[in-house]
């Protein structure tokens, strides 16, 4: 493969706290997180993958910012839990409320505990029940 | 970690009419728009800018897309997020 590395845009003059909510649209299917880390690595250098954060009062509110999270099931933990995971940092990039989880490396038990960080998936609250995705609880 | 090491699916495997014809993560959307690698539209797939092509992601989620540009291994797409579907994946777990 070439070099396609492109700048990751990068908001800056803001630092999110440990206490803001962070979503991830989806059952965090290792699979899914393993595609997006290397697609990440590739267009932009950077290993990580997509999640959204704010300071927010609920999930729900999270869910609902511009763009709505479409999964009908997903993840969520905090800011300081994700910083807990040694080496994991959360950059502010794109638009709000997106961030990118930069992870130190991608061996597999790197990926399982930042997948750890997150709760089992639940249902998106702003998602009505028939729009499928099953039950939750179980990755 | 490899996506060989763990990767044993397929868009093939998907149940129904709709198959994946190419990964994408929802979560990395901006302005409609999000990319992927050539790498992960499915074998025998050519993508073109105009093509309709048929994304999703292993929790089994679906989404009419339209190639929007072609970077080197970059393809890049126009989600129709209307007709996102989620086909039930229960028995999903990591593996």
């Amino acid at each position: 493969m070439g070099v396609l590395v492109k700048k990751l845009p990068i908001r800056m003059g803001y630092e999110i706290t440990n206490d803001a909510l962070v979503v991830r649209g989806g059952r965090l299917h290792l699979l899914d997180i393993a595609l997006a880390l290397e697609k990440c690595r590739s267009v932009y250098g950077v290993l990580g993958f997509s999640v959204r954060a704010a300071e927010v009062p609920d999930v729900a509110a999270l869910c609902r910012l511009d763009p709505p999270v479409p999964h009908p099931e997903i993840c969520r933990t905090t800011v300081g839990q994700l910083r807990g995971v040694p080496g994991v940092n959360l950059l502010p990039t794109f638009a709000a409320p997106h961030y990118t989880v930069v992870l130190p490396d991608s061996d597999r038990m790197t990926v399982e505990l930042v997948i750890d960080a997150f709760s089992p998936p639940e249902r998106n609250p702003t998602r009505s029940r028939s729009t499928g995705g099953g039950s939750g609880g179980v990755r | 970690m490899s996506t060989e090491e763990v990767s044993t699916a397929s868009g093939r495997e998907e149940g129904g009419s709709r198959m994946r014809e190419a990964w994408v993560d929802f979560n990395d959307v901006h302005d409609g728009r999000t990319t992927t690698l050539r790498k992960f539209v499915e074998t025998g797939v050519e993508v073109y800018v105009g093509r309709p092509l048929m994304v999703g992601d292993y929790d089994g989620n679906l989404c009419h897309s339209t190639v929007t540009d072609l970077d080197g291994d970059i393809v890049e797409v126009a989600l129709d997020l209307e007709t996102f579907t989620s086909v039930s994946r229960a028995h999903a777990v990591n593996a």
